[in-house]
């Protein structure tokens, strides 16, 4: 389990960038659907003004086509042989006209008494049933007037477009030009409907004349819808099915006949809707999309940092640290530093081992070389006591041997146990006896071994305690001569006593002449004379003995 | 008279130990301060017990163990190092530490002596 180091709800990769992708596309949703309801509002303006104009344009169809009937009426009324009286004459031309024009001629006198029919098949033609109509087109007087009629024969509606004329006879008589709603139907495939659309022609009186769908269950009934004053217009409404629907009317201003389009809402607007269902796809698959990216990334940002956290945990425990590249370079600089910083680590500790194990082997060494010099300091004390003949004269040589030791010890811990030079030695061997003054050291100052600055010293003291207590040192104008010199690998060390009482009784004797051989003769070499001026001890040993042994 | 060879690299207990056994009644071989010395010795020599210290320096008496084995001679393994430090024929020996108390080396010697007398007398 990794806890989690702040106290605050923290989110993933996945999420967070979830997060900020669904942010980047807020701005061009808000945009997308600003535009959306943009375009909608501007696409149902223009549905609503193409419906009035397509009103518009059918009523000036409608108006075409009941001005033709009209002008035939009025060419008819005019004709000079109903005007002449000559009925014959005039049924022959009408009957050409009413079959080209697929409209029926009728002549009535002012009575309604039929004159001529062109429709009849023969036989005493019948008074006319519509006075109100007959009426009308007197008073008018020369004008023609359009009415809506059942028609005799089949009782089916037809548009009439009546005028009165006057026989030259000084008869008045009404031409009536009938002709039935099939062509006026077929203006809806002169001026087509949108799918979905539908249109109807109301007479003035308000009923239906012409439907563009189911015209058999419609025509002959009145129209709900009532428009004063004329015009054109829009108006919303439910249909018979209980749609709401929107309507536009244009009422013809010659002829009253109205035009009116309409189409439930749902057709309408199915552009509208399909825009939206379009937008709304678009903006999901999009969202969708980015979302999907946003996981995938995060994917591929979560696994190099789970092994980041892997390792760090590795680096933690002190295990190896392995880190494989991933597709992100930060991910990878970090796992790269911990596989250094591991290696850093792992080399740090082996070297604190190696250094532990060094003072491990130094301490062992100390023990070891404790041991020794407790070893050398017992032989030192025996060989003293077994040529001392009181504990005064045992304490005294035991002494100044022990300090003579200690001074070398002294010297090798200064000189952090390497070589140390015959000068050093020297010095520190011999200051705690007489003056400095009275040694005279010369020739080469070679490098001795600590071995060799322990046992040399223990001969130098020696030679020192003799000097003092029996040979030049003991004498005021005493002196010694120390020489140092180099011959190819030869090393030889004189020291010569100058001034000193006369021979015999300066030569050393007891443990310290044995020490001296025994010490020397180690090395190489040994001489020992007696000299009238004191001793000469000469040493002449392999240079490289004394400097690596 | 019985002689021992002494093995130690340090002047001072060599000197020390030659006089004391040479006091003690033995007859002194060496010292030796180095195992070629001691096995020059050991060939011109020979001797009835040794006396080995265990570091000489850059090298160990062990080959001096080795050869004194071989030929049955007792000796007696002084060591400022712990048994465990030490190859495995010097760590077996009769041991004494650093620093050596001369009475009981001298009653090791003379016991080993003895036991070599009598399986001597045996055989």
């Amino acid at each position: 389990m990794m806890p989690n180091p702040r106290s605050q709800p923290a989110l993933t990769a996945t999420q967070l960038l979830s997060l900020s992708a669904v942010l980047a596309l807020l701005p061009g949703v808000v945009f997308g659907i600003y535009a959306m309801f943009s375009l909608i509002g501007r696409d149902q303006q223009a549905q609503r003004e193409r419906l009035v104009q397509t009103a518009r344009s059918l009523v000036m169809t409608v108006d075409q086509e009941l001005g033709s009937l009209r002008r035939i009426a009025e060419t008819e009324a005019d004709a000079p042989t109903l005007k002449g009286g000559n009925i014959a004459a005039f049924a022959a031309e009408a009957t050409i006209v009413s079959r080209i024009m697929g409209a029926s001629i009728l002549v009535l006198d002012e009575s309604g008494q039929q004159l001529l029919n062109t429709r009849s098949a023969g036989g005493p033609l019948p008074r006319t049933g519509n006075f109100e109509t007959l009426e009308r087109t007197i008073a008018a007087d020369g004008s023609p007037v359009l009415t809506v009629v059942k028609t005799t024969s089949d009782g089916a509606l037809a548009v009439t477009a009546t005028r009165s004329t006057t026989a030259s006879s000084g008869e008045k008589l009404v031409v009536a030009v009938t002709e039935n709603l099939d062509r006026l139907a077929r203006i809806f495939d002169r001026t087509p409907i949108p799918p979905g659309w539908l249109a109807a022609v109301d007479a003035p009186d308000g009923s239906i004349i012409a439907r563009s769908q189911s015209p058999e269950l419609f025509i002959g009934k009145k129209a709900r819808l009532t428009t004063a004053g004329g015009g054109s217009g829009l108006t919303s409404f439910t249909d018979l099915e209980g749609r709401p629907s929107l309507l536009a009317f244009a009422v013809s201003p010659e002829t009253g006949f109205r035009v009116v389009v309409w189409a439930p809402e749902s057709v309408f607007y199915a552009s509208s809707s399909e825009l939206k269902r379009w937008f709304g796809g678009l903006a999901a698959v999009v969202i969708i999309v980015t979302v999907l990216a946003a996981i995938v990334t995060g994917n591929v940002i979560r696994i190099p940092i789970r092994q980041v956290a892997e390792s760090a945990k590795s680096l933690g425990h002190g295990r190896p640290v392995t880190f494989a590249p991933s597709f992100m370079q930060e991910a990878n600089i970090a796992g790269e530093a911990m596989v250094v910083a591991a290696r850093t680590i792992a080399e740090r500790e082996r070297d604190l081992r190696e250094e532990s194990d060094t003072v491990r082997l130094l301490l062992r060494e100390l023990a070891h070389r404790s041991k020794n010099i407790m070893s050398v300091v017992s032989a030192v004390a025996r060989r003293t006591a077994r040529t001392t003949s009181s504990p005064d004269d045992f304490l005294n040589r035991f002494e100044g041997r022990l300090q003579g030791l200690s001074s070398s010890i002294d010297l090798l811990t200064n000189e952090n146990w390497r070589p140390v030079t015959l000068s050093n030695l020297l010095d520190a061997q011999l200051q705690s006896f007489a003056g400095l003054g009275r040694y005279r050291f010369s020739g080469v100052d070679v490098p001795l071994s600590p071995k060799a600055t322990q046992r040399l010293g223990m001969a130098i003291h020696e030679l020192a305690t003799n000097a003092t207590k029996y040979g030049a040192l003991s004498v005021p104008d005493g002196q010694v001569d120390i020489v140092s010199h180099v011959d190819g690998d030869q090393w030889s060390f004189t020291w010569q006593e100058l001034n000193g009482p006369p021979i015999p009784e300066c030569a050393p004797k007891g443990f310290g002449r044995q020490l001296l051989e025994g010490i020397l003769a180690e090395f190489g070499r040994f001489q020992f004379e007696l000299l009238p001026g004191g001793i000469k001890c000469q040493l002449k040993a392999d240079l490289k003995s004394v400097a690596q042994a | 008279v019985r002689k021992i060879l002494v093995v130690e690299d340090e002047p001072v207990l060599a000197l020390d130990l030659e006089i004391e056994l040479r006091s003690a009644g033995y007859q002194v071989v060496g010292p030796a301060a180095t195992t070629s010395q001691a096995l020059a010795l050991l060939e011109a020599e020979g001797c009835d017990l040794a006396v080995l210290d265990v570091n000489l320096g850059r090298e160990t008496s062990e080959a001096v163990a080795v050869a004194l084995k071989r030929t049955s001679t007792p000796f007696i393994v002084i060591s400022g190092y712990s048994a465990a430090q030490q190859p495995a024929i010097l760590a077996e020996a009769v041991r004494l530490p650093k620093p050596v108390i001369l009475r009981k080396l001298l009653h090791l010697i003379s016991s080993a002596l003895d036991g070599k007398d009598a399986a001597g007398q045996e055989r």
